[in-house]
């Protein structure tokens, strides 16, 4: 579980660093505070804010833009399949059941594309 | 009966609405009418029918799965009514969508009550992965995509306007 954690705070922190990018790149951070947010629930922890990533001061292009753009592609497929495991051998059932419903948000299409409506392979 | 058997049992309900229903997606699916323009989230029959064979194949290690709990496998229903009518490509994407939501609540509930590292548990990982991600196809293909931070989880479905229990109903007749 917390694996899971630092798997949604890694995203999270390279959404923030892609910084505005428009609504949709915006609902996907919400979607990931909120991923964070349940998985401190299920640990037991309060939690009284959506958790802060740090978001770096420099100038970026994009060069950066799209480099940043591919790791955050790059982590939520790994953490999709990493938290696929992790559910299938959690103790819990209901613990299980909500790993296995952020790893599924992870390999969906609206994710994997960003609902970039006109590109992506055909 | 025992939560799991009952999780299982839902689970091939759902399995065999959603193999009539994607029937009927197959058949609209390909209309020329509210087909999308853009071609790189465009669903053709072919997928359909790929997908269609997916779920037959689930439905059948479900059944198996509840033979090995000493349970017998209720039989799919004759006919089901449809939610809504399915006359062109539009609605069949819609229904096709509504259908994975469904998949993904019930594979939900059987995770939510099987034992660590089961058959069970594996199958439904799966399962709710690939419905959320042909979900998401059909919401791209019907050009309304979103981010469901949670598939499967109740009471998420209902958030985004769409129905978390099966979408079809059983009918006494195929008429």
């Amino acid at each position: 579980m917390n694996e899971a954690l630092a798997l949604e705070q890694q995203l999270l922190l390279t959404l923030t660093q892609l910084g505005a990018h428009g609504e949709v790149r915006r609902s996907e951070t919400g979607v990931h505070a909120d991923h964070v947010v349940a998985l401190r629930r299920a640990l037991g922890g309060q939690v009284t804010s959506t958790p802060a990533a740090t978001a770096p001061t420099d100038a970026q292009g994009d060069a950066r833009t799209t480099a940043l753009s591919h790791r955050l592609d790059r982590q939520r497929a790994r953490s999709g399949k990493r938290l696929q495991s992790l559910a299938e051998t959690a103790r819990g059932g209901d613990v299980a059941a909500l790993l296995a419903s952020i790893a599924a948000c992870h390999l969906a299409p609206e994710a994997r594309d960003g609902a970039q409506l006109d590109g992506g392979p055909s | 009966m025992s939560g799991l058997a009952d999780a299982l049992q839902h689970a091939l309900a759902v399995e065999h609405q959603v193999v009539y229903g994607y029937g009927i997606v197959g058949a609209h699916v390909g209309d020329r009418a509210g087909n999308a323009t853009i071609r790189s989230h465009t669903l053709t029959p072919d997928q359909a029918l790929q997908r269609l064979e997916e779920h037959e194949k689930l439905r059948d290690r479900i059944s198996s799965l509840l033979l090995r709990l000493h349970q017998r496998p209720a039989p799919a229903a004759v006919a089901y009514a449809l939610p809504f009518p399915v006359t062109d490509a539009v609605a069949a994407r819609k229904l096709a969508q509504s259908l994975e939501q469904s998949v993904a609540g019930a594979a939900y509930d059987v995770i939510a009550v099987s034992g660590t590292g089961s058959a069970e548990r594996t199958l439904m990982v799966g399962s709710l992965a690939a419905a959320a991600d042909w979900g998401g196809r059909w919401a791209l293909a019907a050009l309304e995509p979103f981010v469901e931070a949670f598939p499967g989880q109740p009471g998420q479905s209902e958030e985004s306007g769409q129905p978390s229990q099966p979408s079809t109903t059983p009918t006494s007749s195929s008429s």
